[in-house]
């Protein structure tokens, strides 16, 4: 929190209430499970996918970070022990290695 | 001091431990805990790939060890981990270090979580290849799978590990060949093939760490306190992928990397990145 603070210039606005709500609808239209083929979607995503995850997460919880790494045809998985949703930020230096080989791989 | 290749000239030494001996190899650079490396099913010394034990060698020391029946350590295999870990324990005594890491690939990472488990005040870190916790899913037996690999007719037992430790596709295929050269190069003090005395000890020993217990499934992994790695294919068809999800989410300090299309022996396949996490995570403070 207080690294984010650390910036002055133009900085954004907070979200508004409306963009909120229209969040909370996407991420409700997201999570339906679809009647057949429920992760088929993830085997049409071949490119190279690096996914970070908090194994504490309480809003997307650490098994969708274990399906995806199973079902992307082509992703690498980095589960952090004890971080909630905020994995990257907790891990912030060893993330950026990470992303960093990942990237440039 | 990058360019030296301590795997592949560092002599075979012995150490008694009461009755036998337990052959190994230790390199590297002193003035930290030295890493214990503990090798797969019917795996001897040969078989530790020298790009992930040179790089840890320019941190650390390397100690490779063979459990006893392997290779030229003496006696017989035990049939059950936590034996194969009082030996480990005993080795690690009498060679008078009172701090070490350990980095166990299958059965290997199974006897590194016995050895934290029964020696938690020897232990810095620990790392965790391709392995399961007592009683995982899918550990009780090996899956009709892998039983035709292992017995397949007119088969080498460099197709049987390409088969079992790496995916179908070509790349995987590619770096699993990649990893035997690497591990035929040394050509000093070479191992013995472990005899069948082991294979059938080692079954034993994994068929009972596969018990599910009655209650408090994985309790013992909330004891393993110790900054620990995990790190598996997506497609282990050895010891299921899902074991290294389940090691993160119940032992109380460990991360997890698992690599996109690979199998059991994903570390090999990704050799130089896992090498270069395997180094970041034993440096990191």
């Amino acid at each position: 929190m207080k690294r984010l603070e650390s910036r002055k210039n133009d900085r954004d606005l907070p979200v508004s209430r409306d963009s909120a709500v229209g969040q909370l609808t996407a991420i409700r239209e997201w999570g339906t499970i679809p009647a057949t083929g429920r992760y088929a979607t993830l085997k049409s995503i071949t490119h190279p996918t690096l996914i970070v995850h908090g194994n504490k997460d309480i809003v997307v919880t650490p098994i969708n970070a274990f399906i995806l790494a199973e079902h992307l045809p082509n992703a690498q998985l980095i589960m952090y022990p004890d971080p909630s949703h905020g994995a990257y930020s907790q891990y912030a230096e060893n993330f950026l290695e990470n992303a960093t080989v990942f990237l440039g791989g | 001091m990058s360019n030296v290749n301590l795997s592949e000239t560092a002599p075979t030494q012995f150490q008694g431990i009461g009755g036998v001996s337990l052959a190994y190899r230790r390199f590297g650079k002193e003035g930290t805990p030295p890493v214990v490396c503990f090798q797969h099913f019917t795996g001897t010394m040969n078989n530790f790939d020298p790009v992930h034990t040179n790089r840890l060698a320019r941190d650390r020391p390397v100690i490779l060890v063979d459990y006893r029946g392997v290779g030229r350590s003496g006696g017989e295999m035990p049939d059950s981990i936590p034996t194969t870990a009082a030996d480990i324990i005993t080795f690690v005594k009498a060679l008078g270090l009172k701090e070490i890491d350990l980095f166990g690939f299958s059965i290997g990472g199974m006897v590194a979580q016995q050895v934290v488990l029964d020696a938690p005040e020897l232990v810095r870190r620990v790392l965790l290849a391709g392995t399961g916790p007592s009683g995982g899913e899918g550990m009780q037996e090996f899956t009709h799978e892998v039983m035709e690999i292992v017995n397949r007719p007119n088969s080498t037992p460099q197709e049987r590990t390409l088969d079992l430790f790496f995916s179908k596709s070509p790349t995987s295929y590619a770096a699993g060949k990649a990893w035997l050269k690497r591990i035929a190069a040394r050509k000093l003090d070479r191992e013995p093939e472990a005899k069948p005395q082991v294979g059938k000890a080692q079954l034993v020993a994994l068929a009972k760490w596969g018990v599910i217990p009655a209650t408090d499934r994985y309790g013992d992994l909330k004891k393993i306190k110790q900054r620990t790695l995990v790190v598996n294919g997506k497609d282990d068809i050895m010891v299921p992928t899902i074991n290294s999800y389940i090691l993160q989410q119940h032992l109380p300090d460990a991360r997890l990397i698992l690599y996109p299309d690979s199998g059991h022996g994903s570390h090999f396949q990704f050799s130089e990145e896992f090498a270069e996490e395997a180094a970041r995570f034993f440096a990191a403070a």
